[in-house]
């Protein structure tokens, strides 16, 4: 009964239903991702409750996950790299006529992913954090491995230039400095000392090439047609038929935001590759299928939760957001690890509780804004371009005050828009760029604790990932010839 | 072009960045070669295999067209033109003269026939911008040579 007495408190309320909704504009824009909205509101949380401060920070976290799925719905363009599978059938099913149920399907299933990883969080936080930490060097090498073979599912269809595009980006993650020995490869500019940053090459591949893109067809998003709105009643339909793969897709999130360094995308992209996988409808994919937004939104948002499951255990962050959400514990004078779950339950059961809420807040923030975000749909595209561009600029500049990552954006912008054009998949180089440092490090990590033998691919977690590398890539090749041979017949 | 053809090329030159980033390896420490060595190998395995097939599908062909790909309208490279003025203008006259020069013009440039419309959308955009990111997130952006 205490840990809900705390919410009798209509200043706790504003302050969710505030942060949540400053995370959904936050995570809209491209180039603001979760981890910016909740690291400029660390300080801000300074000098307030603790409870009151770890729940803002949890409302923008949540916010900013789900916001990112409006623009990649409505206009393809991921407001942050979780959000990129969200497009995939997010914006066909936009382009057909129904945003609503687009954007509805992603509130809802965000929600539900997001209240899963919550109650997990909740229930068995101390074993599962015991488990990751027993992920080292070499099970990081076997994830990242695991990761890669994702590529070989989406590429059905165009499997080499989809591993050509995975190859690309490993080749960028290489650029910057070496992992282990600090020797700068590839860094012909200063700037690239530090190696390719991640966000502006999504900005770049997904919304400024998005832009250009849309120069090309230049009349009303959805010309003529009228916009089913109210669809989104058909997305509690969907979801209702789609249990078990809500369910899949929420687990999956969950153990990848426990996985330390996973991250969002990741969680997002494999959920959705699963999702097709067992999916009795497999070329709707791609095309506005119900089950693939589902899939990325409820991963995306399982990830919040299982990412500070390490967090809040052990003081292990599970990614960038949870690592400046640290900042955010500290900053309230609280101790990082165990005792939190011990000595501070009035503080981190209450906190809990209130990032379900702002679950439901966000749900009713997304229902209730459907209208407001579809009627961007009827705006002429002489001015969303323009404005997409200006946009993903601004976000660019915002990483690091500096122009120069405004250029390497506009470079993967043009670099994303000639790759669709000659059939190459920008999500595969994106996954590469991501993999591939995690890859090269543990691989390094991994031979000199081993001494520079194999033996440390030994462990089974090792043996489990690479087993189900194996299996994904079994899985794929035999759908794919399943599906030439029902063709041909 | 066709299809064929801007897959040999690109093939071609993904080759050469394979052997580029492979002999660029020999200049790293030892310890750090193994896997720069895997990814430039692995790069010019496969795209010697996309070059293979486009000469194999273009020689197939014999002289016939096969699939083409649709010109680019010269308005995309304008785009691009265009927006490579706007942030090479930031540094002068710093980024919200520039963001509103930018959507006027891009605006024009796709076709928007009445300018005091596209002012009017352009300065309600750049001022969401300003009480978005400058109020609100407080993100210093540039002022430019001009105004700084």
């Amino acid at each position: 009964m205490e840990y809900i007495s705390i919410f009798f408190s209509l200043q706790l309320w504003m302050a969710m239903i505030l942060s949540v909704g400053a995370g959904i504009v936050i995570g809209a824009l491209p180039g603001l991702t979760p981890a910016v909205g909740v690291g400029l509101l660390v300080p801000v949380t300074f000098g307030m409750k603790p409870v009151t401060g770890l729940v803002i920070l949890g409302g923008i976290y949540v916010g900013a996950v789900y916001g990112g799925a409006i623009t990649a719905i409505l206009l393809n363009t991921p407001g942050e790299p979780g959000n990129i599978a969200t497009t995939f059938d997010g914006y066909p099913m936009a382009r057909k006529g129904e945003p609503g149920r687009a954007l509805g399907l992603a509130g809802i299933a965000s929600t539900i992913g997001g209240l899963f990883s919550v109650l997990v969080l909740l229930l068995m936080a101390p074993p599962l954090a015991k488990i990751a930490l027993r992920f080292g060097p070499a099970e990081y090498f076997t994830v990242a491995i695991f990761g890669l073979t994702v590529i070989v599912s989406f590429s059905q269809g165009a499997l080499l230039k989809g591993v050509i595009s995975a190859i690309i980006g490993l080749i960028l993650g290489i650029v910057g400095q070496d992992p282990i020995m600090g020797h700068p490869r590839f860094a012909f500019f200063p700037d690239l000392v530090g190696g390719v940053e991640l966000v502006p090459c999504v900005i770049g591949l997904f919304c400024f090439s998005q832009g250009l893109i849309l120069t090309l067809e230049n009349e009303e998003m959805i010309a003529g047609q009228d916009i089913k709105v109210l669809r989104y009643r058909q997305a509690f339909r969907d979801i209702a038929r789609n249990k078990i793969n809500l369910f899949r897709s929420s687990v999956i999130g969950t153990i990848v935001g426990i996985v330390p360094g996973a991250g969002l995308a990741m969680g997002a992209v494999i959920a959705y590759n699963e999702s097709r996988r067992f999916s009795k409808k497999k070329e709707e994919f791609g095309h506005g299928a119900p089950e693939g937004i589902i899939a990325s939104e409820a991963a995306n948002n399982a990830v919040v939760g299982g990412s500070l499951v390490p967090l809040i255990t052990l003081g292990v962050p599970g990614n960038a957001v949870s690592a400046i959400f640290l900042g955010g514990i500290i900053i309230q004078g609280l101790p990082i690890g165990p005792e939190l779950f011990t000595k501070y339950k009035l503080v981190v059961y209450p906190f809990l509780i209130g990032l379900g809420l702002a679950h439901f807040i966000m749900l009713a923030m997304s229902l209730w804004g459907v209208k407001l975000f579809a009627k961007t749909l009827k705006a002429p595209i002489r001015f969303i371009a323009p404005a997409i561009c200006v946009f993903s600029v601004i976000g660019s500049y915002t990483i690091n005050n500096n122009l120069t990552e405004v250029w390497i954006m506009m470079f993967f912008g043009v670099l994303g828009y000639l790759m669709k054009k000659f059939g190459f998949s920008t999500v595969s180089l994106i996954l590469g760029l991501i993999l591939g440092p995690m890859a090269e490090t543990s691989l390094q990590q991994a031979l000199v604790i081993s001494r520079g033998s194999l033996s440390f691919l030994n462990s089974t977690i090792c043996i489990l990932m690479l087993s189900l590398s194996a299996a994904s890539v079994g899985l794929s090749v035999y759908f794919e010839k399943k599906g030439i041979l029902e063709k041909s017949k | 072009m066709s299809a064929n053809k801007s897959d040999a090329v690109i093939g071609g030159l993904l080759v050469l960045l394979g052997f580029f980033v492979l002999i660029a390896a020999r200049t790293f420490p030892p310890r750090t070669q193994l896997y720069v060595n895997l990814v430039s190998l692995a790069m010019i395995i496969s795209s010697a295999i996309l070059l293979a097939k486009a000469l194999y599908a273009q020689w197939q062909l014999k002289g016939e067209k096969g699939n083409t790909l649709s010109p680019d309208k010269p308005v995309i490279w304008w785009f691009v033109l265009a927006n490579m003025g706007f942030v090479g203008a930031i540094y002068l006259v710093g980024f919200h003269l520039a963001a509103f020069l930018f959507l006027v013009g891009g605006t024009l440039l796709l076709g928007q026939k009445k300018l005091f419309t596209a002012f009017i959308v352009s300065g309600c955009v750049v001022g969401c911008l300003y009480v978005i990111f400058v109020l609100f997130l407080k993100v210093p952006l540039p002022k430019g040579a001009l105004f700084g």
